[in-house]
């Protein structure tokens, strides 16, 4: 059988994922530039007022870095004289978060487009381009996601889920079972179902849009329809694709945590190495999962392409396979 | 400067070796009151019907014609009660599961007459009726007595409000049974003492002994605990057990009992738990023997819930440090046990509580180890034993007679028996160290700006449909772990010390003085607050001001001279007057401040200058106009509270000279001058060793010269760091 008809594992298109990702340092750096740009205005209200609010004050007594430790009536203390600080940095954060959505649906986009490109174009303009070829299809992905993680909230936190919750708990709440136990059980699965639920959307999410890039179709809805199929067919390795992902994702936050630690780093180095893995890891993913889309759809494709039956005449009369001498296998 | 010091240490020593406290611990109450009780389960409950012969000794100097009976049970007999009306109006809705209620079944003299009795109308609620008004025939004369027996059935509810009971046989019996009010003289003459039950209060009555004989269903043989000294537990044939129990000088008698729970009983031996430095300082102070104030050996008894078997070691080590340090401090334990009860999960809202020679606590599994639970509800719970217990202040008017007093020395005991505690997070229930440098915001589901977050999406009304909230988010706390990866972006080690955590309070209002009735408080918040963290930070400056050794004999002086008694703020006024006198603070100026007024503590450092000293004043562009390394220094503090109170200043000089001045406060601003100083100031601490507890704000009591930039880049590194995982967390969202 030739290559172009076996799958590949899981692991070998996170790992082309990876290669994709690295490949492109430059859209690397500007999305690790990119995170840290998006953060600073959250970061310079609590500058500012620790400047006007801690700069002269002096303790004998306690330590008080605010990186490490700080004990807490200062940081109570903090809050009350300048209680604008924190209302500001979540003024300012709510939009950031809506905004980080949509650029990450444009960052999603970039990312599937170079894995299709693969060995092309490895400019920041390839991979914007790319992005933004995509962005408003991947747009109605999203709406399509705010409507399935409606449906998973209430599913999971609304009636349906009060109603399994009271088969366990009288009146559903915890602090009336006779057990402690079991209350914090029946919350802990409540807990774990849901984000499990919120992972599945998400991955449901990234195929419908690796799978629309795969086949060139601009449909939302094709595209989520397709990603049904293929989670049906393939879940094994789409959930090893994408949980090595999130394990390797998890792994650089701690291996990082460690070695600042131990090699006594300062703090801010975190700001540029926390995200450089988190974006290497995203990127991987997302790329792997549109390099795995687009073999299946190349497969899919191929079994529906029908076989020859009867050769070309020339082949019975010469022995050759075609005219030409030129095979095509 | 050196002077100064000298005349510090006299004046120590004189403070330490001054006035020894004769010990004056009364061995018993005045025994106003005296219950024997029989009482015995209905089937599985919650029922229970009894009887009670009362014994009521009229020790005023007025005579008497009536009888005010408490019948706390009644509060949960129907919406229209004093406690329920009043919850409503402070916007807590909730009603128990299912109905309590206490009748009345019969009432007469020792020798039969019987009795009529009325229910007390309150004003906010005339169907009320936890206030009984038994008329006698013949007044109870001065030094006189009057026996009564009292037949009753009382239905607990399921555990609602400190009292009930849950469903796997877990009872809590508080407030149970009719209980007689408090004759006592008032501004009015002598009237009974006998509030209903409020939202806002607790219970108050007369010390005297209690006889308990309580039947129960054979599964409680073993797991009953209570006020009194259990003295038999005896089978009977219909398979119930009947439970002896008995209890000296109390005002109150509670029971608990769970077939599932595990009871132990470990002995408390002082010699285990000694602290010497701390009794040597505690017996200098009171010119006694080490003997003499070390605590008595006492036994303790735990009623355990099997889930909680991983704090039983912690319960049991609160509870002994609590006996020993409120001992050595306040004067001994006088009782034989003191049981303290874990309760069920379903009846948590009979935790945190305190009954005489009995408490509640109360713990959630996945405590951290530097988080003090249960310590903390353990010795604040078994300080009620003390304050409350011992000392029957009238919890109806002067609840912070109780509670600020507990809160204070429960602060006092973890403060010097456990490490700092340090701020924790939770993810399902377990708790990490960490503390967020931020919080995520979040907005409720009808706030347009919900959606920016994507926690709701608020689709707004149309002429064909009304309007539509989508909650598309639930916050979870695995979620939140995700989002803000604590480990990378929290804070690791913030500690929390219990009694400065109090001065969160100057975040709230604080609109009425602590002269306030309880009962009369315009919200929770506010009883909260005047009843336990502003007495207690009062407490605490007031100590601190006074000096350790005095406040050590004030302390003891007024737990001794009050003790089986019911005092008065005013009481605790002359015992402060008359111990700190010489402290260098008009007291009664304190006292009248604190406790009838509503001032804040606060000062500041407003400005401090270092002028070059000024030599040629036709030269002041260039360098020769001043004097080379001599400076003008001015600084500048600021009372902006309206409290009067002196507080210290330490000056600290470029040359490491340090100077302490003492500012009486009675001025709105206090000036220093220096005209030629060879030296700058570069440190200025109004109130150094915080003192001033109640003081509003510390971050601007300092001042340096070279401000320290520091913290600035440190917090907003912390802010940055966690700022990228969040939105990095929204990046994927989507």
């Amino acid at each position: 059988m030739s290559s172009a008809n076996q799958e590949r594992g899981a692991l070998a298109h996170l790992s082309n994922g990876f290669r994709i990702t690295l490949a492109r340092p430059r859209v690397v750096f500007f999305l690790v530039g990119l995170s840290i740009f998006l953060a600073l205005p959250v970061a310079m209200p609590v500058h500012q007022s620790a400047v006007n609010e801690l700069g002269r004050f002096a303790s004998l007594t306690e330590a008080v870095d605010l990186l490490v430790s700080a004990p807490r009536w200062l940081l109570d203390a903090w809050a009350r004289q300048d209680p604008h600080m924190a209302s500001s940095a979540s003024v300012l954060l709510a939009p950031l978060m809506l905004l980080s959505s949509l650029l990450g649906i444009l960052i999603a986009g970039g990312w599937m487009a170079c894995a299709r490109e693969d060995k092309g174009r490895h400019a920041l303009s390839a991979f914007f381009e790319g992005g933004g070829l995509w962005f408003f299809p991947f747009f109605r992905v999203w709406i399509l996601g705010l409507f399935i993680y409606a449906f998973n909230t209430w599913l999971i936190w609304g009636m349906p889920g009060d109603w399994v919750v009271e088969q366990f708990l009288p009146d559903g709440k915890a602090n009336r079972a006779v057990s402690e136990n079991t209350g914090r059980w029946v919350n802990h699965t409540r807990e774990i179902v849901f984000l499990l639920a919120l992972l599945k959307t998400e991955i449901f999410l990234d195929l419908a849009r690796a799978s629309m890039v795969a086949r060139e179709r601009r449909s939302a809805v094709g595209g989520f329809i397709r990603a049904i199929g293929l989670w049906l067919r393939r879940f094994p390795r789409i959930l090893r694709l994408v949980g090595v992902g999130y394990a390797l994702e998890g792994g650089w936050i701690f291996a990082t945590l460690a070695t600042v630690q131990w090699m006594a780093w300062p703090m801010v180095t975190l700001v540029f190495l926390l995200p450089l893995g988190r974006v290497i890891c995203r990127g991987a993913r997302l790329a792997g999962l549109a390099t795995f889309c687009g073999e299946q759809s190349r497969l899919q494709m191929q079994s529906q392409t029908p076989l020859p039956t009867d050769p070309p005449e020339a082949l019975l009369q010469d022995g050759t396979a075609w005219a030409g001498g030129e095979t095509d296998l | 400067m050196q002077w100064v010091h000298w005349i510090t240490v006299f004046g120590v020593v004189v403070n330490w070796t001054s006035a020894s406290l004769p010990a004056q611990l009364p061995s018993q109450s005045a025994k106003t009151v005296d219950y024997q009780m029989e009482v015995k389960m209905v089937g599985d409950g919650p029922t229970l019907r009894g009887v009670e012969r009362v014994t009521w000794r009229n020790q005023t100097t007025a005579p008497t014609s009536e009888l005010w009976w408490h019948v706390y049970n009644n509060a949960w007999a129907g919406r229209d009660s004093v406690w329920l009306t009043e919850a409503r109006g402070f916007g807590d809705d909730k009603l128990p599961r299912a109905w309590g209620n206490t009748e009345i079944d019969a009432l007469a003299l020792a020798d039969g007459t019987s009795l009529e009795w009325t229910w007390v109308a309150q004003e906010k609620a005339p169907l009320d009726r936890t206030v009984m008004r038994v008329s006698l025939p013949i007044p109870v004369e001065p030094g006189g007595e009057v026996s009564v027996e009292l037949k009753f059935t009382a239905v607990l509810p399921p555990a609602f409000r400190r009292s009930g009971w849950g469903d796997s046989g877990y009872f809590h019996a508080a407030q149970w049974y009719p209980k007689l009010g408090v004759f006592e003289e008032s501004a009015d003459g002598f009237a009974w003492n006998c509030e209903p039950y409020h939202y806002l209060s607790e219970f108050y009555a007369d010390y005297g002994d209690y006889t308990l004989n309580l039947t129960l269903p054979e599964k409680y043989a073993g797991h009953v605990v209570a006020t009194g000294t259990l003295k038999s537990e005896l089978a009977n044939a219909d398979g119930t057990v009947t439970i002896a129990m008995h209890a000296e000088d109390v005002h109150d008698f509670a029971w608990t009992a769970d077939p599932k729970a595990l009871l132990e009983k470990r002995r408390f031996l002082e010699s285990e738990w000694r602290d010497e430095v701390e009794e040597r300082k505690v017996a200098d102070a009171l010119g006694r023997s080490l003997d003499e104030v070390r605590p008595r050996d006492v036994e303790m008894i735990l009623l355990l819930q099997p889930e909680h078997e991983e704090y039983r070691e912690r319960y049991f080590e609160a509870t002994a440090k609590s006996l020993y340090y409120f001992g050595l401090w306040y004067g001994e334990y006088p009782y034989d046990t003191i049981t303290c009860v874990d309760p069920a999960n379903d009846a948590g809202n009979t935790g945190g509580m305190e009954y005489p020679r009995l408490f509640t606590g109360g713990v959630s599994r996945g405590n951290h180890e530097r988080v003090l639970r249960p310590e903390g509800i353990t010795v604040h719970e078994f300080g009620h034993q003390f304050w409350y217990g011992l000392v029957g202040n009238d919890e109806f008017n002067h609840a912070w007679l109780d509670e600020g007093f507990t809160t204070f020395s429960t602060n006092r005991v973890l403060s010097k028996a456990w490490p700092a505690e340090l701020q924790t997070y939770q993810v399902l229930d377990r708790q990490f160290l960490g503390r967020a440098p931020l919080t995520t915001p979040s907005f409720s589901k009808n706030e347009t700006r919900a959606w920016l977050t994507l926690q709701h999406a608020l689709i707004p009304s149309t002429p064909w449909s009304d309007s539509l909230s989508l909650e598309l988010s639930h916050s979870t706390s695995i979620e939140a772990w995700l989002r803000e990866i604590p480990v990378a972006s929290y804070l690791p080690e913030v500690t929390s010390d219990r009694t400065t955590g109090l001065l969160s309070i100057h975040g709230k209002d604080w609109g009425q003085a602590l002269a306030t009735p309880t009962w009369n408080m315009v919200s929770n918040q506010l009883r909260r607050t005047n009843a336990y963290s502003r007495p207690a930070l009062t407490l605490e400056t007031m100590s601190r001001l006074m000096g350790e050794a005095r406040w050590i004999r004030l302390m003891r002086d007024w737990h001794e001279s009050q003790r089986f008694r019911h005092p008065l703020p005013e009481e605790f006024r002359d015992t402060l007057l008359r111990h700190g006198e010489g402290a260098g603070v008009d007291w009664l100026d304190f006292w009248q401040q604190a406790y009838h007024q509503n001032p804040r503590m606060d000062f500041k450092v407003e400005r401090v200058d270092n002028f070059p000293l000024v030599v040629d004043a036709r030269n002041l562009d260039s360098e020769q106009g001043f004097a080379d390394s001599i400076w003008h220094v001015r600084v500048e503090i600021r009372r902006t509270g309206e409290f009067r109170v002196p507080v210290e200043v330490d000056l600290l000089y470029a040359d490491g000279v340090q100077e302490r001045h003492t500012w009486d406060g009675q001025a709105g601003v206090w000036l220093y001058e220096l005209p030629a100083s060879t030296a700058k100031v570069v440190r200025v601490l109004v109130d150094p060793e915080h003192k001033l507890m109640l003081e509003r704000n510390w971050l601007d009591n300092t001042w340096t010269l070279d401000a320290d930039e520091s913290r600035a880049w440190n917090a907003s590194v912390r802010a940055l760091i966690w700022a990228q995982q969040v939105l990095h967390f929204y990046g994927g969202r989507g």
